[in-house]
Order: C-alpha cells, then sequence, then structure tokens
C-alpha cells in the first residue's frame, strides 16, 4: 500500500459573523467543523457534498488559503499550519489548486505564459528567457494546450481551455497533491469529459495525489478512489468508492445516491427523498448534525454526537447505528 | 393522442454589432397533452431561446422571430396580439426559471405574487385569490403554508422559492409548463424534491411540461420524448426510450458517452473534441461536422435535413442508419 | 487497463479551431479599442475634443493678440476682422482670451483629476487590500470628506486662502480644492473593486502560487482596476471643468486677469452685455458645454468599452 502524504486531524475553520460600525462579532460560520482525513501518494480522493457543506472551504484551509480555526494538517512529515513563511513557500511547491470558475480563475490582463510561468519566476525556478519559455510550452503541452497559445489572454479561449490553463497553473511548479476544487462543474458535458480525462492522464503520468471537490457524484465516482461524503462542515462517511457507493452506510449517503438522476430511462429507482433543507452552518442541529432530515433518527441523535468510527476496511461513518 | 403544440420552422434571430445570431434557426416538434418533453443541449444551442420564443418573450430589439409557426391549442401564437399573447402567459402557458433568486420578485410577499397572477387572469377577488394561493402552496407540499404567504422571498431557501415559482406557474392551471433548467441551481437532494413533485402535479393536473436542461439524468428521469438541440437547431427527436437506447445523431452519441456515470470502471472517457462552434461563424455545411466522428465530404457541404429514420425517430444526419453508439 | 498508452492521446489535442494558430491575438488594450471605436458617438466625440485640445495647446500660435495686452484706444469692440470676436471693456482680444482661457480651463480639470486619482486609488486601493480596521477608519474619513457641503467649503476657503494668493496663482489654488474634495467618490469605487477582485480565484491562486503579497497587488490587482480608473478619471475632468467654471463665474476660482471660460461668461452678469454684446459670452460658454459633453461622451464609450458585462 502506498505511502500517505496528507493527513488531516479535527480540521476546523469557522468564519466570524460580524455586525454594525465595530464589526462586532456575533456568531460564526461552521465551514469546517473537525474534518479528519488522510490521503495515499498517487490516489484521488473525492469529497462530495451538497452547497454550503463546506467542502470548497476544506480544500482552501488546508493549503492555507484560509486561516484554520484549529487542527492539523500534516503533509509529508511537515506540519503545514504551523509552517513558517519561507517552509510555507517550499511547500506551495508541492500542494495546489485548481478552481471552479474558469472565468475568475485567471487574471484577465496576463498572458497564458505569465500565467503558467508566474510561479517559476517568483520560486527562482526560472529566470524570464529561453528555459522559461520552453518549460512553459512543455506544461502546456502536457494538458493539451499549443504553444500559439502563448501569448494569449485569457478572454480569447473557451471554458475548457481556461480549465487546462489553470491546471497547467498548478502543474508548473510541480507539485505531489492538488487540490481539484470542482473544476469540471462550470463546464458543459462534452467539454467535462476532456478535462476529467486529463485529471486522470497527469495522475497516472506523474503519480499526483487529487483531492477532487465536487458536487457531481457521478463525477467522483468516475475518477475517486475513495470518497468522503460531507454535511454540514463534517464528513459523515468515507471509504473506498466501491464500498461507498455500493454499500453506503450513513443514511445521509443513501439519500444522496438515490437523489442523483440517472441517465437510465428504463431504470426508475425508489427515491429516498429528503424532507426539508439544509440548516444554516452558523446554527448546526445539536448531536449528529443529519439528524432534522434523517428518517432513522431517535433521541440519542439529537444529543450525542456520534463518533467517525471505522467500520472495518476503513469504511468510516459518523452515524450512532451503522454496523 | 392530440398535439397540444406545434412548432413548425421556428427562427429566431439576434441582431448584434457583430453580426445575425441565428439562435433557433428551424425548429420544430410537438408536444402532445399530458406529455413531458425534454429538451437537451449544451449553453448556447437554443435551447432557452426556444422556450423564450414560444411565449414570444423575445427582447426585441436586438431578438426578433424571424418565421415560423407557434400553433397552440389551435391558434398560432405567432399571430397573436401583444395584449393577446399575455393573457396567455401565466394563464395557459406558464414558464418556471432556472434562477429561484433572481425570479421573484424581492418587495412583494410571496403569497402576493400568486395571488397577482389569480386576480388577472381568473379575475379572483382579493379573498378568493388569497384562499386559492394558501391552496396552490400547500398543493406544493409546503406545510405551514398560512405563514409562507406573507413571507418575503428573501427569508425562503432556494428549494422553498423554486416551490413558490411552481406554485406561481400551476397557479391558473396552465394546459402547459415550460420549466427552464429549474434544477439546475439546486442541490441534488433538493433537486429530487423539486422533480418529484413536478411529476406529482403532472399527473394530478395534466399539464404538459417543457422541460429544458442539459442533464441527461434529469432528462432520463422526467421525459417522455426528447429533443436534442445544437447550434439553433434540433439533430435528434425521439422517444426517451428510444433516444437512450438507439441514439442516432453523432452528436447525441457522444453526449451519452463523454458522461461519467454511463462509463465503465477505468474506461477511459469518450469526448467530443473541439467546442462548441461561435453562432457567429458557423461552419459550412453540417454545423457539427468539425467535430464529428463520422464526417465524410458531404457533412461538409451540405447541411443534413431533420429526418424520419424509424416510426417516431428523427435525425438530422446523412449517416443517421450507420452511427450507433 | 491496457489499451492506456502514455502521455495524452491526440484526440485531447484537438482542442482548438481550425486556423486558431493564425489569428490575431487580442491584448485587453485592443479589445478595448475595438469596442470603444464602434460607439459612434464616443469616436465622434473624441475627434472634436482631440481639436478643442489642439486648437487651445496652440494658443500662442494661433491666438493674434496677446490675451493679457490692453488697448484702452478699441474697447468694447463688435466682432471685426481684426478682432474677430471683438474686445472686451479694457481693449482686450476675446478670442485670444477663449483660447488662452481654454488652457486653463483644460489644465485644471486635467491637474485637479490627477490629484483625485493619486489620492483617491491610494487610499481605496490600502482600504480595500488591507481591510479590517484600516479600513474602517480609512472609510470613515472618505465618508466625511464626502459629507462637507461643496459649495460653502470652496467658497470659505478661496475667500480666506484667496486674499493671500496673487492672481495669477489662483489657478493652482483651485486645482488643489478641486482634486482634495473629489477624491472621495473614486476611493470608494477602487474600494469596491480591489474587495471584489480580493475574492476572485485568480486572486486566491497566485496565493497557493506563493506570490508575494506586493507582486499581487502590483501584478493581479492595480492592472484589473487601471480601466475603472480611466473612465472614472475621464468623467471626473468633465466635472472638474463645470466645477471651476461654476467658481470662476462666481468669481471665486481663476480671477482676472488671467482668463479662463468661467470667468469670462461672467461678462453675461451684466444685462447690457447679456443682451448686446452675445459674441463676448456665448463662446466661452459653447466651449464649456462642448468640451464637456465630449468627455462625457468618451468616458460612456470607455465605460462600455472596459466594463466586461457590455
Amino acid at each position: 500500500m502506498s505511502e500517505v502524504i496528507l493527513e488531516i486531524n479535527n480540521l476546523k475553520k469557522y468564519f466570524p459573523i460580524t455586525k454594525g460600525l465595530m464589526k462586532k462579532e456575533v456568531g460564526e460560520v461552521k465551514a469546517v467543523d473537525g474534518v479528519s482525513l488522510f490521503i495515499k501518494e498517487g490516489e484521488t480522493l473525492g469529497i462530495v457534498g451538497e452547497s454550503g457543506c463546506g467542502k470548497s472551504t476544506l480544500g482552501r484551509t488546508l493549503l492555507r488559503l484560509y486561516e484554520p480555526t484549529e487542527g492539523d494538517v500534516i503533509f509529508r512529515g511537515v506540519d503545514v499550519l504551523n509552517a513558517s513563511t519561507d517552509e510555507m513557500k517550499k511547500l506551495r511547491r508541492e500542494m495546489q489548486i485548481v478552481f471552479q470558475d474558469p472565468y475568475s480563475s485567471l487574471n484577465p490582463r496576463m498572458t497564458i505564459s505569465r500565467i503558467v510561468g508566474e510561479s517559476l519566476i517568483e520560486h527562482g525556478l526560472f529566470k524570464k528567457g529561453k528555459g522559461l519559455e520552453d518549460y512553459v510550452v512543455e506544461v502546456m503541452e502536457k494538458c493539451g494546450l499549443a504553444r500559439y497559445h502563448m501569448n494569449r489572454y485569457p478572454h480569447e479561449f473557451s471554458g475548457g481551455q481556461r480549465q487546462r490553463v489553470g491546471v497547467a497553473r498548478a502543474l508548473a511548479l510541480n507539485p505531489s497533491f492538488i487540490v481539484a476544487d470542482e473544476p469540471v462543474s462550470a463546464l458543459d458535458v462534452s467539454i467535462q469529459s476532456q478535462i476529467i480525462n486529463l485529471f486522470n492522464d497527469l495522475q497516472r503520468d506523474l503519480n499526483i495525489s487529487f483531492m477532487f471537490i465536487s458536487h457531481d457524484l457521478s463525477v467522483v465516482r468516475y475518477i475517486s478512489h475513495r470518497v468522503g461524503v460531507m454535511y454540514l462542515g463534517s464528513i459523515v462517511e468515507l471509504a473506498e468508492k466501491n464500498a461507498l457507493f455500493d454499500n453506503p452506510q450513513h443514511p445521509y449517503t443513501q439519500a444522496l445516491l438515490t437523489a442523483i438522476p440517472e441517465p437510465d430511462p428504463r431504470n426508475k429507482r425508489e427515491r429516498i427523498i429528503l424532507e426539508g433543507d439544509i440548516p444554516s452552518p452558523s446554527n448546526p442541529p445539536s448531536g449528529c448534525k443529519f439528524h432534522t432530515r434523517c428518517r432513522y433518527a431517535q433521541d440519542i441523535c439529537s444529543e450525542r454526537v456520534p463518533e467517525f468510527r471505522d467500520l472495518g476496511g476503513e469504511h468510516f461513518v459518523a452515524c450512532h447505528f451503522a454496523k | 393522442m392530440n398535439n397540444l403544440l406545434k412548432v413548425k420552422d421556428l427562427r429566431t434571430y439576434f441582431y448584434t454589432d457583430d453580426g445575425v445570431v441565428k439562435a433557433v434557426d428551424g425548429v420544430e416538434f410537438q408536444v402532445k397533452f399530458g406529455e413531458t418533453i425534454g429538451i437537451v443541449g449544451e449553453s448556447g444551442c437554443g435551447k432557452s431561446i426556444t422556450a423564450m420564443s414560444l411565449i414570444r418573450l423575445i427582447q426585441s430589439p436586438p431578438g426578433k422571430i424571424v418565421s415560423g409557426n407557434i400553433i397552440f391549442d389551435g391558434e398560432d401564437l405567432t399571430q397573436l396580439s401583444d395584449e393577446e399573447i399575455r393573457s396567455i402567459r401565466g394563464n395557459d402557458i406558464s414558464m418556471i426559471f432556472q434562477e429561484p433568486m433572481t425570479s421573484l420578485n424581492p418587495v412583494f410577499t410571496s403569497g402576493y405574487q400568486i395571488e397577482e397572477i389569480l386576480e388577472l387572469h381568473q379575475k379572483l377577488d382579493e379573498d378568493q385569490a388569497r384562499k386559492r394561493a394558501i391552496e396552490m402552496i400547500k398543493l406544493i407540499g409546503i406545510p405551514n403554508a398560512e405563514r409562507i404567504v406573507d413571507e418575503y422571498p428573501h427569508q425562503l431557501s432556494g428549494g422553498m422559492r423554486q416551490r413558490v415559482m411552481i406554485a406561481m406557474a400551476l397557479a391558473c392551471q396552465p394546459k402547459m409548463l415550460i420549466a427552464d433548467e429549474p434544477t439546475t441551481a439546486l442541490d441534488v437532494t433538493i433537486q429530487a424534491q423539486i422533480l418529484e413533485l413536478m411529476n406529482e402535479l403532472k399527473n394530478k393536473m395534466n399539464t404538459s411540461i417543457m422541460l429544458i436542461t442539459h442533464d441527461l439524468g434529469v432528462i432520463a428521469e422526467m421525459a417522455d420524448h426528447v429533443i436534442v438541440m445544437y447550434s439553433g437547431k434540433v439533430v435528434e427527436d425521439a422517444p426517451i426510450i428510444e433516444l437512450f437506447e438507439n441514439p442516432r445523431h453523432p452528436y447525441t452519441i457522444g453526449l451519452m458517452a463523454s458522461m461519467p456515470s454511463l462509463a465503465k470502471e477505468g474506461q477511459r472517457l469518450e469526448t467530443i473534441p473541439g467546442v462548441v462552434p461561435n453562432p457567429l461563424y458557423l461552419p459550412k455545411g453540417c454545423y457539427f461536422h468539425p467535430r464529428c466522428k463520422f464526417a465524410t465530404d458531404e457533412c461538409k457541404k451540405l447541411q443534413p435535413e431533420l429526418r424520419e429514420i424509424a416510426p417516431g425517430h428523427k435525425s438530422a444526419c446523412f449517416r443517421a442508419e450507420e452511427v450507433t453508439r | 487497463m491496457t489499451e492506456r498508452n502514455t502521455g495524452i492521446k491526440p484526440d485531447d489535442k484537438i482542442d482548438q479551431e481550425i486556423g486558431e494558430a493564425e489569428q490575431e491575438i487580442l491584448t485587453p488594450w485592443k479589445l478595448v479599442r475595438r469596442k470603444f471605436l464602434k460607439r459612434k458617438p464616443s469616436v465622434v466625440a473624441l475627434i472634436i475634443l482631440a481639436f478643442i485640445i489642439l486648437v487651445v495647446a496652440l494658443a500662442p500660435i494661433i491666438s493674434p493678440y496677446d490675451p493679457n495686452e490692453l488697448d484702452m484706444t478699441n474697447t468694447k469692440q463688435p466682432p471685426s476682422k481684426e478682432h474677430i470676436l471683438g474686445t472686451d471693456e479694457l481693449g482686450r482680444d476675446n478670442f485670444s482670451r477663449v483660447l488662452y482661457g481654454g488652457r486653463v480651463a483644460l489644465q485644471v480639470g486635467i491637474f485637479a483629476v490627477i490629484i483625485q486619482v493619486i489620492v483617491g486609488s491610494i487610499i481605496g486601493g490600502i482600504a480595500g487590500y488591507y481591510g479590517g480596521w484600516i479600513d474602517n477608519i480609512l472609510m470613515r474619513i472618505t465618508e466625511v470628506f464626502m459629507s462637507f457641503p461643496f459649495l460653502p467649503l470652496v467658497i470659505t476657503i478661496s475667500a480666506v486662502v484667496g486674499v493671500s494668493i496673487p492672481a495669477e496663482h489662483k489657478m493652482y489654488l483651485v486645482m488643489v480644492i478641486l482634486g482634495l474634495l473629489s477624491w472621495p467618490g473614486l476611493a470608494r469605487m477602487v474600494r469596491g473593486q480591489i474587495l471584489s477582485l480580493r475574492e476572485q480565484e485568480f486572486v486566491l491562486a497566485a496565493k497557493a502560487l506563493g506570490i508575494k503579497n506586493s507582486r499581487i497587488i502590483v501584478r493581479h490587482l492595480i492592472p484589473n482596476t487601471v480601466g475603472y480608473i480611466v473612465v472614472n478619471a475621464t468623467l471626473g475632468v468633465a466635472s472638474a471643468i463645470l466645477q471651476e467654471s461654476a467658481l470662476s463665474f462666481l468669481g471665486l476660482g481663476v480671477a482676472p486677469p488671467v482668463p479662463t471660460w468661467g470667468n469670462l461668461i461672467q461678462y453675461a452678469r451684466d444685462i447690457y452685455n447679456l443682451q448686446h454684446r452675445p459674441w463676448l459670452w456665448i463662446p466661452p460658454g459653447l466651449c464649456i458645454f462642448a468640451t464637456v459633453m465630449c468627455i462625457n461622451l468618451i468616458g460612456d464609450g470607455l465605460r462600455d468599452a472596459i466594463d466586461p458585462k457590455s
């Protein structure tokens, strides 16, 4: 079994809610609320959840794009959250991110080669010149872009091509871990598959580990080795892909899986329709956060937080009744 | 079964500074009573413009319905005066949109917005309208309807708002409901609720639904009949099962093959190379030919007509008989 | 999985339209220029304004007389071959004074806006980027400046400070006053821009790449606000010209003998001049109107061209 490269323990990120002229704190949004997981070398961990479940915040917090409230992130033995500025700069070469929005994620005033090459100069890996240019083209070609794209600006590209640029930018520093934050959600179906293939190819060729964040279960199922399901800032279930999709243990996972419309008109399954809406993360329910919408809920669920435990075979579930 | 709606050779063009955009270019299809018809296609294929054209909601200028007939319940909507079409909108044909956040007016209560339509089209008085509004909100599965009628849109969640939109759309018991990406902005579990609700209501009221979406999953779940659009044209038109099991246009085939949920474990996803063409510079011949792996010289020169290749199954491809998944 | 070969399969690379490689590269500014040139009224305005600026800049060559040269034998002349716009009560050539007046008006407008842009973008930029209490303090200060009643304040300042300044330097006072009082609007706009840019994913991406803060500001934030600042500055020039002429008309701005369009119109305050010598005040009035109108049209055109939503 391959080596664990990233370990997250009880990570929390609360955003303060402020009010008034003096920015008095009146509450907090518990966007990420005690997440623990690990990622192995060369694997893709999928994170699924609905909007507002904190999956994007999780990805950004573990890269310290947001300062975390509490918890540990250990990357190859280095404590990320307490790293000094210099150490952090080194870590940035190892851990990268690809964003969702192909429009706002590229600076409209920079050419593609500058977008891809900027970090290389900043980290002192290259000086401006032929060497940099050749390397940038090499990275761009890996991502399915051509040399003549170099001096163009983002507005001249389609959504799919922009996303390729975003991947190339992350790839330039030759990282071993990439957070992919909904990288295909904004794309049309036919383009989506091109980008998914790109991620798969990169992993195969460069042995990169991915945290692949998405709300689309079918994409996550296709691309991931293991999958974690998030609900209101916590991971409720985490398991090997087939174990999770074929044998979901948490009631939320079960409902989520039956809720995806399947492109098979003959297969009209029985759906588990969840009642009500997702509660607000600024005021999550007590005990198990899912108990307000759970059809199996009992008294204990509103009183005690269920432990995130291993049912065996690295199938983790946070439910009092899972066996 | 009879046709509720029959669209013939509909063309909606936009006259922009850069040239003419043929957003809808010779679209034809029909909708039967009580049927759900799905319109699928990627962004910019003209599916929303088609829907907007039906109830003449095209902003003019720059848009214009250049030609075509829209026969709805025996009446040609293209021939109606503005006054007459207004009495059809919201009454006989109503529409729900993608963005539940912006499609309700934030300064009125949700109840008022339903009542307004009832007073306008059904000539109900205020009390009757309110009663009916509460009934409608109950019907769409919101338990405390008496409270919700007096709440403003910002007090409701996205899923609730979409429900209120549906209540509004169905208040006058329309013959047809146009739903333009009704669940795209919602989460899967909420989407499941809304889709379930739409199906239930359709069966209760025998409303025909025109469902516009890019999600083949939603189509498979909801539609009886499907139209696939590409660059302003209908490329395939078939009953739901026929379409999924026996697609006969390379674009439909490519679309299905590129879906991760239909891919086999570990298998590389099929892709449709390239991008949707710029509507200002459409390629010669078949609009899809630059991305089509079945393209021949004929495809580069001539534009294929939509033709019947099997009973009830139409495809706009020269090689429709040969292409398969 | 034996079917997979190493390297990217060729079908991933055809994400390129035919002939795309030969297409001209469109820089953001080229794009703006192209869009601007499509707006006919703005282009016409640009041509007219260029003409006005040219004529005014060449005033020393074009104007037939020294604008301050007195000729007591030739006062209050109607338009004639020698004086195409007549002379004033001191015998100065009105045409020359209108030309020179334009120089003053445009200079005041431009310099006031330069002050406004410098102060406004620095304060707005700092407030937007750093946020927190710095933002809080700077924005409160901005609000204080915004809530000054403009006219009484200007009147007071030029009355108090004005007396100690010789007439020929009064135009500098006007520039400074206008500049220092008009920056808050710009500061708020720049702050808003920076705030929204900071949330853009490309700024987060730069952070994730380990790019230094200073470089993020210089490379990522500032270039993306320039367009908006240019639009605002352009429109600002127009309003500064209007304000200067209003002040000068009231006798509180640029003072005679230095001519400016504003104080030239002052002649119209006299009912006799208003009725019987329109050649004295209509030309400077038209100049103000044309200049301001043109600048506003250009500003609108720029806004449409720069705004990505259009």
